[in-house]
């Protein structure tokens, strides 16, 4: 399953990157993230929780940073599982900071294999979660850049 | 599958059980829904709240401002009740496109609309005709419009401790012309592709108001009031129709599953937005 | 006379009255329920499988893992019926997602499920392919290192000098067609209890091949195939998905572990699709044809998606071979048709197996052919189609050929030569098409039943073929009917059962009329002689100057000497005559270079023409009109034998317009039948006829696959004849079919 979007951000290019690969604290503005904690320079396991209507998933897992290049290009591995519904997530994730006239815009590319129980509950909902936990995403960092900028 | 089944026979007695176990209950109707998602493990509530000893919950009732239908109305009955299909056509016709005559002489329309399946007719049909919900708990009733109801995939806008009690469909303007167009892309027996709903008040020459609301092809049935407006005061031409469903597709974000992709969604709103107002226009119904 | 009668199917007051006694309603005293934990990786390796916290829930009574197969006195972990590479549960390596890991017998579904979160699973996955050609490239993941290649069968087809032909060709064509992973969805899912009682096994299964199962189940468990019973009530369908053996391996195992107490195991639907699907298909057809309609040479290259394990497909391969090029004169064919592992859920026979994916292949590239040279494509057919005494690819003669017949037959009922008006002012616009098949049936093979008549006249039939439906048990008792000259209603039929009925190969490729209907022919005429000589004494003739007829044994030269069968057992005091009837083929075997020989005993012909609507703006595709024959040779029952065509065309607009599983990383997303779309019957075609073709001096013939495979091509020719559209790959779905049309569009107003 491919999943692509983009958000835009009232910030350069660099304040982004920099807030981007602060990843504790960035993983804050992830709609769902409860912990985060570092493993090494580039492994990071947490928790996330997702609620589409009734259904409830919460993915324990590791966040491996592939590539990283600097001040622009990311991709990162994803796998995770939910073990009360026996779902299993395995994906890479890639974004892309382009620089616009009044900012940065942000592009993602997630290609994710889901597993198991929740892999039936489609490609629709799926796609349009992430697209909400991207906007929610977007959102909070933008508060949180203009607030650093403020200081 | 641990869950402990509870059946009230009052709604009292149902709203006490909801507002003691909140998020851990589900509310059990006709059970089409919920024993699906039950059997798949997607849920795992550790109480079950059937509510089909709660009296007085499959009412149709005309009073002068509309119609009253209970949520434990079975679909099979809205398919069939006289006053729907004399009075709301479009609600009895999407009632009856629903899956096959077993699904709905089982499924209820509480249970349609609390499951919030996007894939489903009467949701698109009643938002058209300006439906709104009662959701009742020990902490009191509140009416929803059914715009504000339905929140997303398989979300509304219930507390966890509301019951559907009453849906309320507000008379129409008289004379109105209504149709409801499923398109199925694979079997006859399949969930919609898209709905269309469609509801049409003429005067001597022209239409005095226009409803159209979208559904299935998209994460919650929409209406586009900007796009409804195009129609007012104005003759329904080849060229008006073409604007509005042209107006319905470029808008509406739509969303991709087995039943066709996103693209092909959108071309499929231009089309049957386009056929329903036609066959408005044309006084088929 | 018994046969070509419409009787009744000897259980239809139980059809309609919910009383067949279906193995998914069986219940043995004690019984346990059986569940299966799963992997939900592709490909791995296995690290550590925990099952302690699990086996000590209370009311689990058992938990099977590969453990339990790893001593010197334990079952053979891995079975299969031709090539044994598939583990009763996964050990080391886990090679699709939904393979079984763990069994667990307990007292409840409930517990059952309960136990299957307890179970810890570690692994370490490796890189997964799902692709079959892919799968074939050099450096692709090996899922068996006895396969380092992934290529389970490669069979090949070669006859006459291939380049020459193309070189005589005036017109090459070629084209590449696509089927998908499909699911044979019986309404019954596959079921399997066991039993084990004084070091001997009993079963009780839905299958479609009751000694396949006797033998590898004795194969795993090291037992005497007499110490393994298999019983199989009336299948709810079959379709192919319940040949072979599929979870009897898992309810023997489960059964064996726990010791004294049966188990059952039923599938989910969910589970269904991850224990048999159809083979996905890549077809490349290849074709040197001269202006005037004849062809030069064709070539075809089948890649078949086998899944993670060989199953079926070892003997199924071949079978897709023999039936790719289609039943044409062409004077020099290559095939070549690989098996190929892959990642996914195991693939089998699916009702037209290998025959749906390759027919419409080489009909839709018929009709290719036919528009590109501007020749009406019955007629082009009708020119190339094989006849009786033609050598066929494989150097065998052909006999009993009626393919032309059979597409005569449906296109005349069509009305193929009345005009069709093709638009009528709408956005709809009518097509017509037509398509062919031929297929080989299982060679090398026989059947085998006993028949016994009681002192009352009563006549018990005794035989392996599985009444999965289709009304076979039906056509045997006619049979025996007719045979023996007593009425229906004296016949009944018991099996199969391996303990009492004799063998038969398998209820599978439409072989079950032909094959079991002889055999009871054989046997039939074995109890006459049997009666014959009892009655001998009594009429006071020898034995060769009687005959048996009628319900009586009487002097052939003076038939008002006559007795009752009845009579005979009681003045000569016995209690049953009894007699075996057999009847086998030598055919198939085949050079393993060239594919000569002779494959089949008989050929399977079948023919389809229908009339589709097309909506030009949304592309969906609606069958008005559908007319299907099939060679019976001889009908033994006109209205089953018409439900099997008829059913057959239903069947087939499933995997024309609908039916696909879809796949995402080797998950199937769509397990469940909202999802994953049959027919309904409001899809049946409003016109839906069906001939069954007879032919003088003919016996039985195999009619329960043969009006399938022509449904998806005659549908594609169909649309392409409306709307100009050419789909290759099936499904053929309604924004298919837009998009084409739209390209088409855009085409049209560059030009």
């Amino acid at each position: 399953m491919k999943i692509e979007g983009s958000f835009t951000l009232r910030a350069p290019v660099s304040a982004v990157w920099d807030y981007l690969l602060n990843i504790e604290e960035m993983s804050q503005c992830i709609p769902g993230v409860n912990t985060l904690e570092t493993i090494d320079a580039n492994t990071y396991r947490g928790k996330l929780e997702v609620k589409i209507g009734p259904i409830k998933a919460a993915f324990g897992g590791t966040v491996t940073l592939l590539e990283v290049e600097p001040p622009h290009r990311i991709v990162a591995a994803i796998e995770a599982d939910d073990r009360r519904n026996a779902s299993q997530v395995k994906a890479t994730f890639i974004s892309v900071l382009n620089p616009i006239a009044d900012g940065t815009e942000v592009t993602y590319a997630i290609d994710a294999n889901v597993r198991g129980r929740l892999a039936q509950f489609g490609q629709a909902v799926a796609q349009s979660t992430a697209k909400k936990m991207a906007g929610a995403f977007g959102s909070c960092m933008q508060k949180k850049l203009d607030a650093g900028e403020a200081e | 599958m641990n869950y402990e089944l509870l059946q009230p026979d009052s709604l009292s007695g149902a709203m006490e059980a909801l507002a003691q176990h909140g998020d851990e209950a589900k509310v059990l109707a006709g059970g089409t829904a919920v024993v699906l998602m039950l059997q798949q493990k997607l849920i795992a509530p550790t109480v079950l709240v059937s509510i089909g000893r709660v009296p007085d919950l499959d009412h149709i009732r005309t009073e002068p401002d509309g119609l009253h239908i209970g949520p434990l109305t079975i679909l099979r009955d809205m398919e069939r009740s006289s006053v729907i299909q004399r009075r709301f056509p479009l609600l009895a016709q999407a009632c009856g496109e629903v899956g096959n005559v077993r699904i709905r002489n089982q499924a209820t329309l509480g249970g349609n609309l609390a499951e919030a399946d996007y894939a489903s007719d009467p949701p698109t049909a009643l938002l058209a005709l300006g439906a709104q919900v009662t959701a009742t708990s020990v902490r009191g009733a509140r009416t929803i419009p059914l715009e504000d109801f339905l929140v997303g995939f398989y979300t509304t806008d219930l507390e966890p401790d509301e019951l559907i009690t009453d849906i309320f469909i507000p008379a129409s303007t008289p004379g109105s012309r209504m149709t409801y167009l499923k398109y199925k892309s694979r079997s006859s027996e399949d969930r919609p592709c898209t709905g269309v709903a469609a509801i049409a008040a003429f005067g001597a020459k022209t239409c005095t108001d226009l409803r159209v609301a979208v559904g299935a092809a998209c994460e919650v049935p929409q209406r586009l009031p900007a796009v409804e407006s195009l129609a007012r005061g104005q003759a329904l031409t080849d060229e008006l129709i073409g604007e509005i469903a042209a107006g319905y597709a470029d808008s509406i974000e739509t969303l991709e599953d087995i039943r066709g992709s996103a693209r092909y969604r959108t071309q499929m709103i231009r089309v049957h937005v386009y056929r329903a107002l036609e066959e408005l226009r044309n006084g088929h119904r | 006379m018994a046969i070509g009668k419409s009787v009744p199917m000897l259980d239809s007051v139980a059809r309609v009255t919910g009383t067949v006694p279906y193995a998914s309603n069986l219940k043995l005293p004690d019984m346990l329920v059986g569940k299966v934990f799963r992997s939900s990786v592709p490909h791995a390796r296995t690290i550590k499988l925990d099952v302690s916290a699990a086996e000590q829930l209370p009311g689990v009574v058992a938990i099977v893992t590969a453990a339990d197969f790893a001593g010197d006195d334990t079952p053979n972990l891995h079975f299969g019926s031709t090539i044994q590479d598939q583990p009763v549960v996964a050990g080391d390596r886990i090679r699709f997602i939904g393979e079984p890991v763990a069994l667990i017998a307990a007292e409840s579904v409930v517990i059952a499920d309960q136990a299957m979160d307890l179970i810890e699973l570690e692994y370490e996955e490796i890189p997964a392919i799902f692709d079959a050609e892919e799968a074939l490239l050099p450096g692709a993941p090996v899922l068996h290192e006895a396969f380092p290649d992934n290529l389970l069968g490669h069979s090949k087809l070669r006859r006459g000098d291939i380049e020459a032909g193309f070189a005589a060709a005036d017109e090459i064509f070629e084209e590449v067609f696509s089927s998908p992973v499909a699911q044979q969805a019986s309404l019954e899912t596959q079921v399997a209890a066991a039993r084990w009682k004084d070091g001997k096994l009993t079963v009780w299964t839905g299958s479609q091949s009751p000694y396949t199962v006797r033998r590898v189940l004795s194969a795993i468990f090291d037992l005497d195939v007499e110490d393994v019973r298999v019983i199989v009530p009336p299948l709810g369908g079959g379709f192919g998905g319940k040949g072979n053996i599929r979870t009897q391996p898992m309810a023997a195992a489960l059964a064996w572990k726990v010791g004294d107490r049966p188990v059952k195991l039923v599938m989910t639907r969910a589970e269904e699709f991850l224990t048999v699907t159809k083979h996905a298909a890549k077809i490349i057809v290849k074709s040197g044809v001269k202006l005037d309609g004849t062809f030069t040479a064709r070539k075809v290259t089948i890649y078949w998606n086998a899944g993670a394990y060989a199953s079926s497909s070892a003997h199924l391969v071949p079978a897709g071979m023999l039936r790719a090029l289609g039943p044409y004169r062409i004077p020099a064919g290559h095939v070549d048709s690989y098996g190929i592992y892959t990642n996914l859920p195991i693939a089998a026979a699916y009702r037209g197996a290998m025959s749906s994916q390759g027919v419409f292949a080489h009909e839709s590239h018929m009709d290719t052919i036919a528009h590109r040279l501007g020749i009406d494509p019955l007629e082009l057919r009708i020119k190339n189609l094989l006849r009786t005494d033609d050598i066929f690819a494989t150097g065998e003669r052909l006999h009993d050929i009626h393919f032309v017949e059979c597409l005569e037959a449906a296109a005349d009922g069509l009305g193929w030569h009345e005009p069709l008006q093709r638009e009528n002012g709408t956005v709809k616009k009518r097509g017509r098409g037509v398509a062919v098949m031929m297929k080989n049936t299982i060679a090398n093979s026989s059947s085998e039943c006993r028949i016994k008549l009681d002192a009352e006249g009563r006549v018990t039939l005794y035989t392996s073929t599985v009444e999965t439906g289709q009304g076979g048990h039906t056509a045997m008792a006619q049979i025996a009917a007719e045979a023996l000259g007593v009425p229906i209603e004296a016949l009944t039929v018991i099996g199969p059962d391996t303990a009492e009925t004799p063998p038969d190969a398998q209820t599978a490729s439409s072989r079950s009329t032909h094959m079991m209907g002889n055999a009871v022919l054989n046997g039939a005429a074995s109890l006459r002689q049997h009666l014959a000589e009892a009655a001998a004494p009594i009429l006071e003739w020898s034995p060769e100057d009687l005959s048996v007829a009628d319900g009586y044994v009487f002097v052939t030269t003076q038939p008002q000497e006559r007795i009752p069968y009845a009579e005979v057992l009681g003045r000569k005091n016995i209690a049953a005559l009894t007699a075996t009837g057999k009847y086998w083929t030598n055919e198939g075997k085949l050079d393993p270079e060239t594919g000569q020989g002779i494959s089949t005993p008989d050929w399977h012909q079948g023919a389809g023409a229908c009339e589709v609507e097309v909506d030009t703006q949304t592309g969906k595709v609606t069958v008005l009109r559908y007319h299907s024959a099939s060679f019976a040779g001889r009908v033994v029952n006109p209205t089953l034998a018409g439900l099997q065509n008829d059913g057959n065309v239903i069947f087939g607009l499933g995997a024309s317009l609908l039916e696909e599983v879809a796949i995402d990383g080797g998950q199937i997303t769509n397990p469940n039948l909202s999802d994953y779309m049959l027919p309904s019957f409001l899809d049946i075609p409003v016109e839906l006829k069906n001939v069954s073709l007879e032919a003088e001096g003919s016996t039985f013939q195999g009619i329960g696959e043969m009006t399938l495979p022509p449904v998806a091509p005659a549908i594609a020719n169909a649309i392409y004849d409306a709307v100009g559209a050419r789909i290759r790959d099936l499904p053929l779905t309604a924004e298919k079919v837009l998009r084409v049309i739209h390209e088409q569009g855009e085409a049209d107003d560059e030009q």
